[in-house]
């Protein structure tokens, strides 16, 4: 059986959620989002703190990701305590009870011809 | 030593010069008369729920909070007499040990029965309506210390007024309540696109007893609940997820548990109304508030009823209400969109946020003179009114005339 793998602190840098979209929602809404594995056998209790470029950070925003399971969790989604501002540089930092893989994407459909960047998460520690 | 006083989102915060916590009706009557023979005034609070300022002042504001439990019920007639500031967590409760139940609830519980009663507030269901209408029987004490009882067969105008009347009657010590025999719901609760939704949405209200949804501005996604007798269960939606379901009894399947605080406004329309312009609203929200507002939208349906203050008065109805934390700024959000729902015909919320004011809410409500005769019968004064309700009133233009 998979044992628990990554780290327990992770930290993206980079946050963007385009304001516009183009094509159909949800699945064309420009979002950002972090895909978060928790491969071990212990559910993951994973926040989430918000950070931006012209006043105080904002959370921490709480989300569960069962055992050996995966959650694809939209930025646009967390609205506890506060739902993320458009149109915002921001970054977030993610911390969780036991060691879990986090990787960023984002999906900008402001024009027709979509843009998806993605990339994995900078673990802090163990 | 006055203290602050900040309701349940944190949006009204003052500091009345007393708090009064009167432990029974004697106290009570003491309290106001001696406030009447002082020229003070009073407003009484129950839960602190509602985020207009109904019961903002720098004066005398009573508690309700030792008027409380079911004090008598008669199964038979379905009927129970309760304390005024009763929460509605705990009647529910209270009442299924005497199996009885509140026909419906809002989508929390936590206001005082009287303050949920003198605001308005409602469930969701085509044919359900709002909570006040259960009123039929009270005892309050009045602007000249009075205290007075009102049955529905005694003063069957009375009674009208009393059902929606923002705590400026008198102070309700006791209310008596029509009720349902304990009942149990099945509740689901399904996510689909918004558009699927509109499609069904004719079908969803006409064959669920408790229907709404929300709508989620940012993934354009709803969540539906629908809830119903455990032995009429309904078939699945085709066009829809199912993401949660419970069964058990009404008052611990209706309500939800919420522990973010947020700001409202909702406005009730005539229920033909409903879908156009909560289209109107929906296309308003996207094009300009989805970046600072991820908070979703409400829609339910409740059925007319003859309260003279009643948003459902003599009109079937849709509600629409809009949404923000209240750690963010609302104004400008709640500000763009009134407009819209005014257009509709909408009646603000008592309780909820919106800017309307005697000349623009005494058009919308036919028996609006009715009541404000009652009302001036009761509390020629003015005791029981602050500078909030004078002007929701119009009292002074009125005194001017």
């Amino acid at each position: 059986m998979t044992g628990a793998i990554g780290a327990r602190r992770w930290a993206i840098a980079e946050g963007y959620i385009p304001g516009q979209s183009t094509g159909p929602a949800p699945q064309f809404t420009s979002h950002e989002a972090a895909c978060i594995l928790n491969a071990g056998p212990a559910d993951a209790h994973v926040t989430i703190t918000i950070f931006f470029s012209d006043r105080d950070p904002v959370g921490p925003y709480h989300v569960t990701v069962p055992a050996r399971r995966t959650l694809h969790l939209r930025f646009n989604d967390l609205d506890n305590p506060e739902p993320v501002p458009c149109d915002t540089d921001y970054a977030s930092l993610i911390e969780s009870n036991v060691p879990i893989v986090v990787q960023h994407s984002r999906l900008d459909s402001r024009q027709a011809e979509n843009a998806l960047l993605t990339t994995v998460a900078y673990p802090v520690g163990g | 030593m006055p203290t602050e006083w900040t309701n349940w989102s944190g949006s009204l915060c003052f500091t009345p010069n007393t708090i009064a916590v009167p432990a029974d009706e004697d106290e009570l009557v003491a309290i106001v008369r001696h406030a009447a023979l002082a020229g003070r005034t009073v407003r009484v609070v129950g839960a602190g729920h509602s985020s207009t300022p109904l019961v903002e002042t720098s004066d005398l504001l009573v508690s309700l909070e030792q008027f409380s439990g079911v004090l008598e019920h008669n199964t038979a007639a379905r009927t129970a007499t309760v304390g005024a500031g009763t929460r509605l967590h705990a009647l529910g409760k209270q009442l299924h040990a005497v199996e009885l139940a509140l026909e419906n609830l809002g989508d929390v519980d936590v206001q005082a029965i009287a303050g949920a009663i003198g605001t308005g507030i409602h469930g969701s269901g085509k044919t359900l309506k709002i909570l006040s209408s259960q009123l039929v029987g009270l005892r309050m004490v009045t602007a000249s210390g009075e205290l007075v009882e009102w049955t529905e067969q005694e003063q069957p105008e009375e009674l009208r007024a009393a059902r929606v009347a923002l705590g400026t009657l008198g102070i309700f010590t006791t209310v008596t309540l029509q009720l349902q025999p304990a009942f149990q719901l099945h509740r689901r609760e399904w996510c689909a696109h918004v558009e699927d939704a509109l499609d069904h949405l004719e079908q969803l209200v006409e064959q669920n007893r408790n229907f709404d949804f929300y709508w989620y501005p940012r993934s354009d996604e709803a969540k539906l609940r629908t809830m119903n007798s455990p032995e009429a269960r309904q078939p699945d939606l085709a066009f829809a997820r199912l993401l949660d379901e419970q069964a058990g009894w009404s008052h611990e399947i209706i309500p939800k548990q919420r522990t973010l605080r947020f700001d409202e406004m909702e406005y009730a329309l005539p229920a033909d109304a409903g879908p156009a312009c909560f289209r109107d609203i929906r296309q308003r929200v996207k094009a300009k508030w989805r970046r600072s507002v991820g908070w979703r939208l409400l829609y339910r349906t409740s059925a007319a009823d003859d309260s003279f203050l009643s948003t459902n008065y003599e009109r079937s109805s849709v509600t629409i209400s809009l949404h923000q934390n209240n750690s963010l700024p609302y104004q400008a959000y709640f500000a763009d969109l009134e407009p819209i729902l005014r257009a509709y015909g909408g009646r603000p919320h008592w309780g909820k946020k919106h800017t309307l004011l005697a000349a623009e809410l005494r058009p919308l409500y036919p028996c609006w003179e009715q009541f404000q005769h009652i009302r001036q019968r009761l509390d020629p004064q003015g005791l029981l009114l602050n500078t909030y309700l004078r002007d929701l009133f119009g009292i002074d233009q009125e005194a001017l005339r």
